[in-house]
């Protein structure tokens, strides 16, 4: 199993096994909360007017802890199907570090107190946006969704790409037209970067009954699906510049990685058979991280730079 | 008889350090509240008059 340096028993939950506070970091996935903060930041530094730092930290801190919390309510629930499937066996109630209800008690607690801290402290519509943020993730996605339609990443997607708007009515109190662009740009990346990490993956999904689209409707559809969201993404990456939310450097920035990001899908579509197709799919994927990550990185930065010139 | 007293000082083990880490959030959710009350207040913060 990757990453894990030991040989994980796939198939069932284990018991009994000590655990540690690592272990409940790993419950709230630090990797996905790290593109949510982000994003989250970027959304709060863009946003016209401003917050005291303190505040803003808080606000950070606390859409952090809901998108933790959200992750470890979605390991409780998946923990059946997290257990056989080898991308997720090692997760720690799979591995028996913790029970269902310790991950329940951990992810309900932190969802109640981080809304209740964002609400409090710093505004109301940022807190209502996180709590239907963590609601959707776990009603809409994980319990309804995931296990019955293949379009279950592509509307539960809306979850991951809220954090932006939340950063945004924390520093304005509102949703704006420009929000709502960040929100969608996340919004239509997500089924791309996804079901590039569902055709290498294929068969862990298969194994455990999740209807991902290569499941479903078979790898030549997801390709096909991959490459017309594709198509819609890039140019939406693009829109920030015309609605004056960003400038020059991220429009070049932005056409630059979006061709990159189509001409790797493009590959995903021609490469249909063998290793080259796990590798078009594999370089995809990781290319998409990079991709949003960078996006929302020149955004921050110019925004930045045009402050401190102004 | 031997395991049942290990799992028992396990189970109480970590209820311990449960009980610890729960008594370390609230502090820093106290402190949290403290200073961003101080935040909004701004300048009045400090002034007894008030």
């Amino acid at each position: 199993m990757q990453g894990t340096g030991v040989e994980t028993e796939i198939g069932r939950i284990g018991e009994g096994a000590e655990s540690s506070i690592g272990d409940f970091v790993q419950l709230m996935k630090p990797r996905v909360m790290s593109l949510v903060v982000f994003s989250a930041l970027t959304g709060m530094v863009v946003a016209p007017g401003t917050i005291h730092p303190v505040l803003g930290i808080i606000a950070l801190l606390a859409i952090t802890i809901g998108a933790g919390a959200s992750g470890a309510l979605n390991m409780w629930y998946d923990a059946d199907i997290d257990a056989r499937m080898a991308r997720t066996a090692a997760r720690p109630i799979p591995r028996g570090r913790l029970t269902r209800d310790e991950a329940l008690s951990f992810g309900a607690v932190l969802s109640v107190f981080s809304v209740l801290t964002l609400g409090v402290l710093v505004n109301w519509t940022a807190g209502a946006l996180l709590a239907i943020t963590i609601a959707f993730y776990l009603f809409v996605y994980t319990m309804w969704l995931k296990r019955r339609t293949p379009q279950n990443i592509v509307i539960g997607g809306a979850a991951g790409a809220f954090p932006p708007m939340i950063g945004w009515a924390a520093v304005t109190g509102s949703v704006s037209l420009e929000s709502v662009v960040l929100f969608l740009i996340i919004f239509m990346w997500t089924p791309p970067h996804f079901w590039a990490l569902a055709l290498y993956r294929c068969r862990d999904y298969e194994r455990v009954g999740v209807p991902m689209l290569p499941v479903v409707a078979g790898p030549a559809e997801t390709r096909r699906q991959i490459w017309l969201y594709s198509l819609i993404l890039v140019p939406l990456a693009l829109v920030p510049t015309f609605i004056g939310l960003a400038g020059t450097a991220y429009l070049i920035a932005a056409a630059g990685l979006g061709s990159m990001f189509l001409y790797l899908a493009w590959r995903v579509r021609k490469f249909t058979q063998g290793r080259e197709a796990d590798a078009a799919a594999r370089n995809l994927f990781g290319f998409s991280i990079l991709y949003l990550f960078l996006l929302f990185a020149v955004m921050l930065a110019e925004h930045l730079a045009m402050q401190w010139l102004a | 008889m031997n395991s049942d007293t290990d799992e028992e000082r396990q189970r109480q083990k970590r209820q311990r350090m449960r009980s610890l880490a729960i008594a370390l959030a609230l502090g820093a959710l106290v402190a949290l509240f403290y200073i961003a009350t101080i935040v909004r207040m701004g300048g009045n913060a400090l002034n007894p008059a008030i």
